[in-house]
Order: C-alpha cells, then structure tokens, then sequence
C-alpha cells in the first residue's frame, strides 16, 4: 500500500486518497470523491465534442497534487474562433475530435493557424488534446498530449459509438477514466505550477527489504519492484531532478552498498547529495535544501517510516511525502505519475544541475584557499555572456521564471508566449546571463526584463537562478544584465519594480545594498563588469 | 432489485426515492449529464448494455426504471 502523506500540523491526511487513486479506482468512486481545496485556478476548456465526462472523474487527482481547478467551458466550436477566450484563464486546453472535418490535412491546416492566431491574443499555457489524430506541433507554451498510446493499449475499448448520441463524443467511458487520470496527475500539473526539483529517499526498507546495518550487503532484499523503483528513480536523476538521500545508516555501509552491490541500480554518482547519518531525518532534508539551495517544497520525500514521514512534514508542511509499503512497485507507480515529477520536452539545462551544485563544494574549498575575493573570482576562470532578444532562449528564460522563488523581484511568470511577444516590441528588451567557469558550464542563469517609458527603462523583472547565488558574482550578473538592458534601450535612467514576496529577502537584499549603489536619488544608472576579473561577452 | 434501482437513480439526481417515482415526475436535478453518469453506473453495476436507441429513448427516471428491470429480466 503506497500513501500520500499530507499530514499538516492539525493531523489531515491524505491517505485514503493516495490509496484509492493508485488501486484502479471506479468511477462511481471518483465521481463520489468531494473536492476540499479552493478553485484558485481557472481552465478553460475549448473543444467540439464532449469534456464533461472527464472532468467529472478529474478532481481527485488535481486534488492529489494540491490543485483546485475550476473548469469553464466554451461552446462547441469546430472553426475554433476562440471568440469567448477567457484572457485571464491560467490555461487552455484543446479538446478537439479530428473526425469532425473533412479531412486530417484540413484539420491541420485549420488548427496551426488558428493556434497562430490564439497565440498573438492569449500567452498561458495551452494544452492541445487531439482525438483521431496524431498531431506535433513546436509551438511556444503549447503541449500536446496525444491520445494514440492510449487507444493502442486499450483497443476497442477505447471507442464507444454506441453512447456516443448521449455523450457527445465517441470517447469509451473507460478511455475518459484513464485520461483524467493522465491530465490530472501529469498534464495539469505540468501546466499550472513550476516542477519538482528533488526526490529524497530513504534506503533500509524502501530502495530495498532489510536493515541494511543489521542485515549486511548480502542479507538484504531487492525484489523486482525494487529494481522497478530504482530504475524509475534512476531515470528521475538522469532527466535533472536531483536524487538525494536521507538515510540512518553508517555513511561507509551506504557508499559501499552503492558500489559492490551489483544487483543495486542506483550507484554514488546518480545522487547529488547523500545525507547519511543517526540525526533526525528533518535535519536531513534541511542540509539537503540548504546544499541544493532550494526550498523544501520542491521536493518530495520518500520513506517507509510513517514516523520519520510525519516529523518531516510536520517540520516542513510544503514538502511531498510517499510512504512506501512492502510492495515497491506501488511506489514507483506512484513516482512515474507524481505531480511535479513529469516532463514532457528536455527541459533546457536541467542536466547541468547536478554537476553545478556539485561543483559549488570545489568553489567552497578554492574561496577557503583564497586570499580574497578578487583572487577568488580570477581563479574561477569566470565567463558571462549577455544577450538581447535572444528567441531561442526564450524556453529556458520561461523555466526560470516559473522556478525562482528567492532571487526574483516581482514574481512575473513569464510564458515562453509572453517572452516571445517581449521580444518582439520595440520598446521592450529581453536580457539573458549564461555562465561558466574552470568548474562547470552552469547555461543560462539569469534574465531581466525591461520597458522604455520616457526615456526611463522600466525594471519588469529580474530574476536569477539559485544555483548561481552565493558565488560573489551577483553585481555583475544582474547589474551587468540592467545596464545592457539600458543601453539597448538607449535610456540612462532605471525604475526599478519590486514587490516582497515570501522568499524574495535575498533578491530585496541585493537591490538594497548593491543595485542602489549604482542608482542615483534622480534615477540615474551606471555600472561597469569589472572585466580584468572575468571574461564577458555580449551577442 | 427494483429497490437498488431506484436508489442509484435517487442518489444520482439527489432526491428523496418516493418522489422519483411519482408519475410524470422529472425532479429538475435530471439533466443530460446526469442521466449520462446514472446510465454508466446502471449498466456498471447490473453488467447490462443499452444499445444507442435505448440510450436515447431512456429520458426520464421512470423509463430508466423500467428499461433497466426489461434488460434484467430478459
């Protein structure tokens, strides 16, 4: 039996509904399940044949994810005219049947230039649903869940023609089962909130049966749903998210198991952090974030202990949990369909952020060894390169957005769409920082928005990843990133837009004490790279 | 039988059962997508199968009642 735990400090659990979501539930059951969380998101679904059935399965498993979503609905539109687009929707989804146009090619020709046209007036997130067809489209923001792995697993199951004058689609009542179950746990989720960044595991009863301290390298059980589950988590750590461990163990028997065990896996080198040793398993995942640099809502906890599980959330009330029973294959069915855990295109430069993190120790140990700063920084061997405008960046600038919490000034969003509709004005620059150094090549980490008004340069936004904090480099990133932006612009003054949030304290502290240096009580702005310490380049 | 019934239906539009069944009553709550998922839950729990014609015709409470106990006793 697999659990969600989502104990919060007055004791509710969400047991029941991880069981019944991961036990093939009915849909007498789903229909049965009553919603608790506020509808704070709004979707709006445009389609030409039948939703309805689906969303009334759906809710529990937004639920699972801790998402509310409120569904409205437009009218059965095959031109698709969007004229009653809902503009302040949080997304859009396509439900569109293929069969109901003369012809597949007709049916292409129609929706690409209609998504065309939905892009210039609408720039969340759209999700398109094609049933009858398969259909690839590379378009900024768009996702598309195909309908075809589905239909093949089921076969004539898929299809039910016989209901469809009642239902008003062609869809089985099965096959609407399983896609809410896949737009509620993967899609959805994927549209509406940034993903998860680390699982943290436990080892002694959860990657396999036994206590490893107790039982040696040779006495414990990997049984194939263990294998399952580190494959599973293998193939999490290989796509960017960063697999940690909290474990209560001798730090040699782990490394050692890792290593010789030749059944096991996971080795040493698919964790970024290995937190092993008898203190409290909170003060575990608390080392963990602090080294990651992240917040523990970013992360999902894995363990067999209910005890442990409950003392991690009951400290940390954002953090996912999964209790996992004796059955590991029930957790990695629960790993594969987690909220958070799915994505669907490379996400940019997820795979450097590993090697990036692991490398911030090396810079730890060569800033120790250091007589100053300015040594520090040129013994980095520091590159930046600046560009403007730069469309092909606008996917990764987009993540970045979505994912920063602690060094962002005004919490803007941004879409790939709206980036693109940025980049396109006149008046408005888009400023993207990639960064290397003797060390790693960390790819994109910052970008700042900017609006000529009069001549002053409005500050939209600027935002830096966590993974380039801490390395004495932020005054030439962001201030270096401004005063491209402003040149671009050809402005010499700067307003600077910043509203506190609740982990922007490092972002507020940076503009306190170092951007205001540069900015004079009438709005001037000047700042220079200090480039006899590092390499920069501009596009 | 007939009392299982009358129990879905009534939990599905959510009135009381001695009102479902009065003649030419269709409670307001009996709209198109409920009677769609009373229908799912009917041919789910009784393992039957109404053929389109009958789902179409099935558009009141009574005639549920009736084309359902038909299927069963068939």
């Amino acid at each position: 039996m697999i659990r969600l735990i989502n104990f919060d400090v007055g004791g509710n659990m969400n047991i029941e509904l991880q069981e019944l979501l991961f036990s093939s539930p009915t849909r007498k059951q789903l229909l049965d399940y009553t919603p608790t969380l506020p509808k704070k998101y709004t979707v709006q679904v445009f389609r030409n044949h039948s939703f309805e059935f689906v969303e009334h399965t759906i809710y529990a498993y937004l639920e699972y994810g801790q998402l509310g979503v409120n569904f409205e609905y437009s009218g059965y539109d095959d031109t698709l005219s969007f004229i009653e687009l809902n503009t302040v929707a949080d997304a859009l989804i396509l439900w569109l049947d293929v069969s109901r146009y003369h012809s597949e090619s007709q049916f292409r020709d129609l929706l690409i230039s209609r998504i065309k046209y939905l892009r210039s007036i609408y720039t969340k997130p759209v999700l398109l649903v094609p049933f009858g067809a398969e259909v690839c489209i590379n378009m900024p923001s768009l996702l598309v869940f195909n309908l075809q792995e589905i239909q093949a697993a089921m076969g004539s199951a898929f299809l039910d023609e016989r209901a469809s004058a009642i239902t008003g689609t062609s869809l089985s009542r099965k096959a609407m089962l399983v896609i809410a179950k896949e737009l509620g746990l993967r899609y959805i989720p994927a549209l509406l909130r940034p993903a998860l960044k680390a699982v943290v595991v436990d080892f002694d009863n959860t990657l396999y049966s036994g206590v490893l301290g107790e039982d040696g390298i040779c006495g414990i059980q990997l049984t194939d749903g263990h294998i399952r589950l580190q494959k599973q988590l293998k193939k999490l750590a290989e796509s960017g998210i960063m697999l940690c461990a909290a474990s209560k163990n001798e730090p040699q028997d782990i490394v050692e198991l890792l290593e010789k065990n030749s059944d096991f896996v996971l080795r040493q080198s698919d964790f970024t952090k290995l937190c092993i040793s008898w203190q409290p398993k909170t003060q575990s995942i608390q080392e963990i974030a602090q080294y990651l640099n992240i917040g523990v809502d970013s992360m999902v906890f894995v363990d067999d202990n209910i005890g442990e599980l409950k003392a991690v959330t009951m400290a940390f009330p954002q953090i996912k949990a999964i209790h996992a029973e004796e059955d590991a294959n029930k957790t990695a069915d629960v790993l594969s369909n987690f909220p958070g855990l799915t994505f669907f295109a490379t996400e940019g430069q997820m795979l450097s952020r590993k090697d990036d993190i692991i490398s911030n120790e090396e810079r730890k140990k060569i800033m120790a060894k250091a007589d100053n700063k300015t040594d520090y920084l040129k013994s980095l061997g520091i590159s930046l390169e600046f560009q403007k405008n730069n469309i092909n960046s606008a996917k990764r600038i987009s993540e970045l957005a979505n994912k920063t919490n602690q060094f962002i000034f005004n919490y803007k969003r941004y879409s790939e769409a709206e980036l693109y509709r940025s980049i396109e004005r006149e008046d408005m620059v888009v400023i993207s920082v990639s960064l290397s150094d003797i060390l790693s090549d960390s790819g994109l980490i910052a970008a700042c928005v900017g609006r000529k008004e009069n001549d002053v340069v409005i500050l939209e936004e600027c935002f830096m990843s966590c993974r380039a904090m801490g390395r004495g480099i932020e005054d030439a990133v962001i201030l270096g990133a401004i005063q491209y932006a402003a040149e671009t612009l050809a402005c010499k003054m700067l307003h600077v837009c910043f509203q506190d949030g609740p982990r922007n304290a490092p972002a507020k502290l940076f503009v306190e004490t170092y951007l205001r240096k540069y900015l004079t009580a009438d709005g001037y702005f000047s700042y220079q790279i200090p480039t006899e310490l590092m390499n920069v380049k501009y596009d | 039988m007939k009392e299982q019934i009358i129990e879905i239906i009534a939990n599905g539009i959510k009135v009381p059962a001695e009102e479902l069944m009065e003649k030419g009553n269709i409670p307001e709550s009996w709209d198109s997508l409920i009677r769609v998922e009373i229908l799912f839950e009917i041919e789910d729990s009784f393992d039957i199968c109404f053929d389109s014609e009958e789902l179409i015709s099935i558009n009141t409470p009574v005639k549920l009642l009736n084309a359902t106990l038909e299927k069963l006793e068939a």
